[in-house]
């Protein structure tokens, strides 16, 4: 599974990659800000999630930090 | 180049000023982006940053202008058109088994490397001087680097000639997630492979696609890796 800025959304699209998180946050910092731990550690959880549950390619699920 | 350094050169117009961005004088890999604006768009953009700067300044808040530059950001890389697929096939493996038995392994584009083990050698440039080579990233062909499960996240660093790897030199989390993925196997959550990845993404693609990438899978799949976890930057 793959993980792109909101920014390069549309490389992912263009690329067809498989299974792609986007997240909404600056490039160079795709996993999350720096010293963030709490968000990086949710994108990571998300990209696995995503990869357990996509079914078919060219699943895009934009990120959501958890409530 | 400093102020008073730019005090003897002739006036610059405001398209000028802003192409500059785009590893020009004022490279900067936080907002290149401005290169593609328009004037008014950049000049608007400018002045708001500015603005929520002048806020932040008084609050010590600094989310509003985070929040701007991420906007502006995906605004300027935009495409006028909604794209095409540039690729014929989109390839899938459906997961099979549980997470926790497959071996994972992190690759990521961000140009992450172990200190002292510069995938360029020992006298590769540093990030500021890696911008002044952007063509010559661009030409040519990736080299992976190879990262063992165990290295601490202070043992890596990062340089990048398409965005500003200073970022991830402070925290390496941002584009190379292995101590949370650590984190996540003592959890029992996965399971990792013994040797994770990174390049600079900032490559030769049709190289990258047809030469370097099918030697790199081959070569996890030698190690047994059963699933990548793809970081882009």
């Amino acid at each position: 599974m793959s993980v792109f800025i909101q920014a390069f959304r549309h490389r992912a699209l263009q690329l067809r990659v498989p299974r792609v998180v986007v997240t909404p946050h600056l490039m160079g910092r795709t996993i999350g800000p720096v010293g963030d731990a709490a968000r990086q550690r949710d994108v990571v959880e998300a990209a696995l999630q995503l990869l357990e549950d996509a079914a078919a390619p060219n699943t895009i699920r934009d990120f959501e930090a958890p409530a | 180049m400093s102020p008073a350094e730019g005090a003897d050169r002739p006036p610059m117009t405001f398209e000028e000023f802003h192409q500059s961005f785009y590893y020009g004088d004022r490279a900067d890999m936080q907002f290149k982006y401005l290169a593609r604006m328009t004037d008014e768009e950049a000049a608007d953009t400018v002045a708001a940053l500015l603005r929520k700067l002048g806020e932040a300044l008084d609050t010590g808040e600094l989310d509003e202008a985070r929040r701007l530059a991420f906007e502006t950001q995906v605004r300027a890389y935009a495409p006028p058109d909604p794209p095409e697929p540039e690729v014929d096939d989109a390839p899938f493996a459906p997961l099979r088994g549980d997470l926790a038995d497959l071996r994972l392994a992190l690759v990521s584009a961000g140009g992450v490397f172990v200190a002292g083990d510069d995938p360029m050698g020992p006298d590769g440039p540093t990030q500021e001087e890696c911008l002044g080579l952007i063509k010559e990233f661009l030409r040519g062909a990736a080299t992976l680097s190879r990262i063992p499960v165990d290295t601490p996240a202070d043992r890596l660093t990062a340089r990048h000639p398409g965005y500003d790897a200073t970022t991830a030199q402070r925290d390496i989390n941002t584009v190379f997630p292995l101590a949370h993925l650590r984190d996540l196997e003592t959890a029992g959550r996965v399971r990792l492979a013994d040797e994770h990845y990174a390049f600079t993404g900032a490559t030769s693609q049709t190289r990258l696609r047809n030469e370097t990438a099918p030697r790199w899978a081959e070569h996890m799949a030698a190690r047994e890796v059963d699933a990548a976890f793809l970081v882009a930057t």
